[in-house]
């Protein structure tokens, strides 16, 4: 407890603080090294492929596991210790684990029960959004409901940081653009931070504020949105124009034309024709290049 | 809604986890109750025709020697029949705290981790532990109440009923009253620990079975050796005290206490004194509370496995 808190100091307004973060399951390391600060009020998107190290992270920071080193601060407490946190985080697991046999009325009166700070109308607002009868159990919805019904207990519990692993990844188009929305709406009302993990990519554009990237339980990227897009180019043109290999994230040879992705926002040698990448393209061209450097823009935010 | 039926009775209204808790086991618990009531109405209606068959024996006379007609017969064979039904209903009695710890707490515990349903209980403003604590106080209150008025009627019916103390053969103490309902509590705290440490339902139902199944058998074991038993040999005209429970007997050869076994090496011809070792009828009651006070201990035991279990797995 005596420790100093990297929330209190230099980062008052940091909602989750990683710094030398790992977690071990048994030998294997699913986590490790992992220094990041998502600030509060941020729409933080949490990408990286299949058993990166997503739902870990998401874990530890709703308290349900503790660090095997380095620490993890939660709105400047430890989650899982300080007991005052559990009613300021939410958490939405990958799987929706729900009671199959209780009714989505008894649903959220499990919310209701076991939340002090729960907001009936906001849950019920999102249930019925989706139509779907207070009456009827769990277990006979699809899994699309059966999210909108996690997502209502999530919300209804009116936490400052809700933490949602791959929430929309069972849903069809429609549902997702829709819940996506009421999930943003509910988080600019409130300010609420929200940090949401997919291996969607496309679910982020627009939405997400701030980025981290985590591949084989590393942090590749971390920051800003803005601030890492504008920190990139895709450069395209004829095979064989020159490029700075200290910059190069991933060279793509189609044909005779060259798509490169660099690290730069200064100029570029002639001939290439200069884009600012599109999310996608970004972390695409991350993920097919384990070898790139990785870049945190946030950890200078707390080495500030 | 129901919301508006339960505000009009605001004292009962549960709460927090333990409305969870009631809505999770309420089933079970209102199946228990119905078998509790069925158990009571038969231990006392078969209690009422064992009397029946009693008074009709010492109304024909059959223990006075002389005519032993059909009439004693029947009246001899319906008592027998029912001393073969208790031992039923004894049976199913003893069973029934170890199907109520793998159901009520083995089972929902193991599957909430198996379904990953802790990650939900666990994210809500409740901490694993209160959730525990809330989660097996219910069902153990229930529960405890329940035991106390099926062992309470028991023995009444198989002891306080009889004007004399006397150890009954038929109703081992594990049924009777203070021994059964902390039986029920360590079935129950026994269940919770396994289904937090196996994680699987199946598992978790067949093993807290099994262990309740050895927890009964080494009761058994033991039960004669929680106090010092009385050793006596016997000479003309004494005993062991009227209703004592007879541990042992055997012959003295040589001066030794041994089994009746060692007569068939010959040697007990003629007049060989006999031993018993035997609990009298005052120790009854201390032995049960003895009993008892083992069982509360093993209880505490398994809810600090069970606790530890729980905080292994947020670790």
């Amino acid at each position: 407890m005596g420790e100093p808190r990297v929330g209190d100091d230099g980062t008052p307004e940091a909602a989750l603080v990683g710094r030398s973060l790992g977690r071990r399951y048994r030998r294997r390391w699913a986590l490790r090294d992992c220094d990041f600060v998502i600030p509060t009020g941020a729409v933080c998107g949490l990408v990286g492929p299949n058993g990166s190290g997503k739902s870990t992270l998401l874990t530890l920071a709703a308290g349900l596991r503790q660090p095997s080193e380095g620490e993890l601060r939660v709105l400047g407490l430890r989650p899982g210790a300080d007991a005052e946190l559990r009613e300021r985080t939410a958490f939405v697991a990958q799987d929706k684990p729900l009671y199959p046999r209780l009714t989505v009325a008894e649903t959220l009166r499990l919310g209701r029960e076991l939340n002090p700070r729960w907001d009936q109308r906001t849950a019920v607002g999102i249930v019925e959004q989706g139509r779907l009868p207070m009456d009827s159990r769990i277990g006979e919805l699809s899994g699309g409901q059966r999210t909108r019904v996690a997502l209502a207990l999530a919300l209804g519990k009116r936490a400052e940081l809700l933490l949602l692993d791959e929430p929309m990844s069972d849903l069809d188009p429609l549902a997702r653009h829709q819940l996506m929305g009421t999930l943003m709406g509910e988080a600019a009302e409130h300010g609420t931070t929200v940090v949401i993990s997919t291996h969607i990519l496309s679910e982020l554009d627009g939405v997400a504020d701030h980025l981290l990237l985590v591949d084989g339980g590393r942090v590749r990227l971390a920051g800003p949105t803005e601030e890492i897009l504008d920190a990139h180019r895709l450069l395209r043109g004829a095979e064989g124009l020159p490029l700075d290999p200290g910059t190069i994230v991933e060279v793509r040879r189609t044909g005779r034309a060259t798509t490169a992705l660099v690290r730069t926002n200064g100029p570029v040698a002639d001939g290439w024709q200069v884009e600012t990448p599109s999310l996608d393209e970004l972390l695409l061209a991350y993920l097919r290049s384990p070898e790139a450097a990785s870049l945190n823009t946030s950890r200078s935010e707390v080495a500030a | 809604m129901s919301a508006t039926v339960v505000a009009t009775r605001p004292s009962l209204r549960l709460r927090g986890v333990t409305w969870l808790s009631w809505r999770q086991s309420r089933v079970g618990l209102l199946v228990v109750a119905a078998l509790v009531i069925a158990g009571v109405s038969l231990l006392l209606y078969e209690r009422h025709q064992l009397e029946l068959a009693h008074a009709r024996w010492i109304a024909l006379r059959c223990d006075s020697g002389g005519d032993t007609g059909p009439a004693c017969t029947n009246a001899d064979n319906a008592a027998f029949d029912i001393r073969g039904q208790w031992s039923n209903l004894a049976l199913a009695i003893l069973a029934l705290p170890g199907l109520v710890g793998a159901v009520l707490a083995a089972q929902p515990l193991a599957a909430d981790l198996e379904r990953g349903r802790h990650l939900l209980l666990w994210s809500q403003s409740v901490s694993p532990r209160r959730w525990l604590s809330h989660r097996l106080a219910l069902p153990a209150v229930v529960l405890l109440v329940l035991s106390t008025v099926l062992s309470v009627a028991v023995r009444w019916a198989a002891y306080w009923s009889h004007p004399q103390p006397e150890w009954n053969e038929t109703y081992g103490s594990h049924d009777l009253v203070p021994v059964y309902p902390v039986l029920t509590l360590a079935a129950l705290a026994l269940g919770a620990s396994v289904g937090l440490t196996l994680r699987r339902v199946i598992p978790a139902l067949g093993v807290t079975l099994f262990l309740y199944g050895v927890l009964v058998f080494v009761i058994e074991q033991v039960r004669p050796y929680l106090m010092p038993l009385h050793f006596m040999v016997l000479s003309d005209g004494s005993g062991p005290p009227q209703g004592a429970w007879v541990e042992s007997i055997g012959v003295v050869l040589n001066g030794k206490p041994v089994s009746f076994s060692q007569c068939w090496n010959g040697g007990c011809g003629g007049h060989v004194p006999t031993w018993v070792r035997f609990h009298p009828p005052s120790e009854f009651s201390p032995m049960l509370w003895i009993e008892t006070g083992i069982l509360a201990a093993l209880t505490a035991v398994l809810l600090v496995l069970a606790y530890r279990r729980l905080a292994a797995l947020t670790r």
